[in-house]
């Protein structure tokens, strides 16, 4: 059980190659961390990923559990069990966050069947509390007029509500105050589970104290250069990603 | 009939031009020849009174006052003046002072059959508080004419809702008129369903200082439909507020049509108003005209105005699906959504 990425190649529709080459394994059960320099391509990575329109895989595979990732349309890889958390997450006026998060868990059981709406309250509540959120935001169309960190707040709410396998959170830390962060690390960590993973991309050190990753990935120019463990990112920390322009 | 003949409308199919004070008020399309046909043949008659009203009786005017109708109409005059002459359902309600009848709306139901002239005249008086609902339900190939007065005096609020209940292949012809006295607040919220042509034409007086009124539209329009609104937002006297949203979903190769103005005379300083037409194409094939226009003719005054018209937005879409929800049900989702504004404002306290 593993999502596998092999000699990933992808652009923008009719525009530039950005993903060029991603080779990764994340097994299940495994917490992988993914940094890099602005610009290098991890954004495109997780929404090419997800099957976001705006690219187009020119080369390469994706294997979710043994299943074509690329064959499956938006809806269907996130019901196969991958979740992106968005480095910009989306409003949508009109559509409350509990009309929201309901329809997604429907989408989920057989066709005709609908969630238990007290256990799916109940259910909720207890989620928001444990990220400390308000519970007036069920009501709120989502996202909308949500404060940066409150709209990461609500991607970890659907996660944490859809429960994933593969769950991609794409620099959920940015944005989240201190006490946020230790929540949403807190969360994190007890979901992790030898059949669920997490690929966490950041560009803090602070998050991977609270997460330890098990293996940590370099990024650069639409490629993952580099390997490691968790030294790589003491070494970050340290030196910056100078490094990388001697190896290309 | 070569009187009539003469008379007939021109089509405004073309796109709007903003020079072009003619477009904005331009007559209704081709559609209406055939309503036109039908107000002055002698064969469609329509003797029986088609209205019905639940209010109390002693609410309910034995007779509409003198000149109840006419000479609202917004480039359809003829057809208004037509309609005059066959009026054959009438209704004349005056809400009494101070009554209260927000608790439990009262219904006005018209049926439409072949040729249907309506006359609804509602008074409002002083200090009264009434919510109405206005039901306008047609039958196959039916065609409505209304013609309708809405006066709300001081002090008094009325929370109206008009639904046309189309049957697919129905006309219908709204000529309205909303006066607004002092302090009073109004609220009307129009949808038009399943007609396939429609046209609206509403003139709102805002007449006295703090007169409050808010027009609402929100409407889903399908294959073959047409539905044209026209709006005038006239402030004659200086303090008086006027909103109007209209909402279009527009699918398949259905037409929506918008032309509104908000007219601030003279002397009506410190007006504050607005008027937005948006609407959500579903499909390629659909058609939007949207003009809305300002015409300020006083100081101090906050007017905004404006239009937009877009397909759903792929990021939205992509967020509700990349959570799994099957296409048909997000876009469905958030098509819902688009008009969930309008009914929320219409339901705000
Ligand atoms: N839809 C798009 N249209 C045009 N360019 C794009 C698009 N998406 C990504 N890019 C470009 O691809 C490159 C990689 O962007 P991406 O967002 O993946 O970077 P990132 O590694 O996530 O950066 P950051 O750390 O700043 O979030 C950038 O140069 C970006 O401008
Ligand atoms: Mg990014």
């Amino acid at each position: 059980m593993s999502l596998i990425i092999r000699n990933l190649h992808a652009r923008v529709k009719d525009g530039a190659e950005i993903l060029r080459g991603v080779d990764l394994e994340l097994p299940a059960g495994e917490v992988h961390a993914v940094m890099g320099p602005n610009g290098s391509g991890k954004s495109t990575l997780s929404k090419v990923l997800c099957g976001h329109p705006d690219y187009e895989v020119t080369e390469g595979s994706a294997e979710l559990d043994g299943q074509d990732l690329f064959a499956m349309s938006v809806d269907e890889r996130s019901r196969a069990g991958l979740f992106l958390a968005f480095q910009y997450p989306a409003e949508v006026p009109g559509v409350s966050n509990a009309n929201f998060l309901r329809a997604a868990m429907k989408a989920r059981l057989p066709q005709g069947e609908e969630p238990d709406a007290v256990a799916f309250y109940k259910q909720l509540r207890a989620r928001m509390q444990q990220l400390g959120m308000d519970a007036k935001m069920t009501a709120r169309s989502v996202n909308e007029g949500f404060s940066g960190g409150e709209k990461k707040r609500n991607d970890v709410l659907q996660m944490l509500m859809l429960e994933p396998k593969y769950a991609i959170l794409d620099e959920t830390d940015s944005g989240l105050d201190v006490d946020a962060l230790r929540i949403v690390s807190d969360g994190v960590n007890a979901m992790r589970a030898p059949f669920r993973s997490f690929l966490i991309i950041t560009h803090y050190k602070r998050l991977l104290d609270y997460i330890t990753p098990d293996v940590v990935h370099i990024f650069s120019s639409g490629r993952i250069v580099r390997t490691g463990g968790r030294d790589l990112v003491d070494y970050i920390e340290e030196h910056g990603f100078d490094f990388l322009k001697n190896e290309q | 009939m070569s009187a009539t003949r003469q008379h007939l409308p021109a089509a405004t199919t073309t796109p709007p031009d903003r020079l072009n004070e003619d477009w904005r008020f331009g007559r209704p399309q081709s559609f209406a020849r055939d309503l036109i046909a039908r107000l002055t043949s002698t064969k469609e008659s329509d003797d029986t009174d088609l209205l019905s009203c639940d209010a109390p009786t002693d609410w309910i005017c034995p007779q509409l006052p003198q000149d109840a109708f006419g000479g609202v109409s917004i480039a359809s005059g003829f057809i208004e003046e037509l309609a005059l002459q066959r009026l054959s359902s009438t209704l004349a309600l005056r809400i009494p002072e101070k009554a209260d009848a927000e608790e439990h709306p009262i219904r006005i139901h018209c049926a439409a059959r072949a040729l249907t002239c309506a006359g609804i005249h509602v008074e409002v008086l002083p200090g009264a508080h009434v919510r109405i609902i206005e039901e306008h339900e047609h039958t196959r190939d039916s065609a409505l004419v209304a013609l309708r007065s809405y006066t709300v005096h001081p002090g008094a609020t009325l929370r109206l809702e008009l639904r046309e209940l189309g049957s697919g292949s129905s006309r219908a012809l709204n000529i309205s008129r909303i006066s607004c006295a002092e302090s009073s607040c109004v609220r009307q919220l129009t949808t038009y369903n399943h007609h396939l042509w429609a046209r609206e034409e509403t003139t709102a007086f805002l007449s006295a200082p703090a007169a409050d009124l808010l027009l609402l539209s929100a409407n889903r329009l399908h294959s073959g439909e047409w539905l044209d609104q026209r709006t005038r937002q006239l402030h004659t006297s200086p303090g008086a507020k006027s909103r109007l949203l209209y909402k279009n979903i527009v699918d398949a190769d259905a037409t929506a049509i918008f032309g509104g103005n908000i007219r601030v005379q003279p002397g009506a300083h410190e007006s504050d108003s607005y008027l937005s037409n948006l609407n959500l194409l579903l499909s390629p094939d659909a058609t939007v005209h949207s003009l809305p226009g300002l015409e300020i003719l006083a100081d101090r005054v906050r007017c905004s105005h404006g239009s937009a018209s877009a397909p759903i937005d792929p990021e939205q879409l992509f967020y509700l699906l990349s959570r799994g929800i099957g296409e048909t049900e997000a876009r469905a989702m958030l098509a819902d959504a688009f008009l969930a504004e309008v009914h929320s404002l219409f339901n705000q306290a």
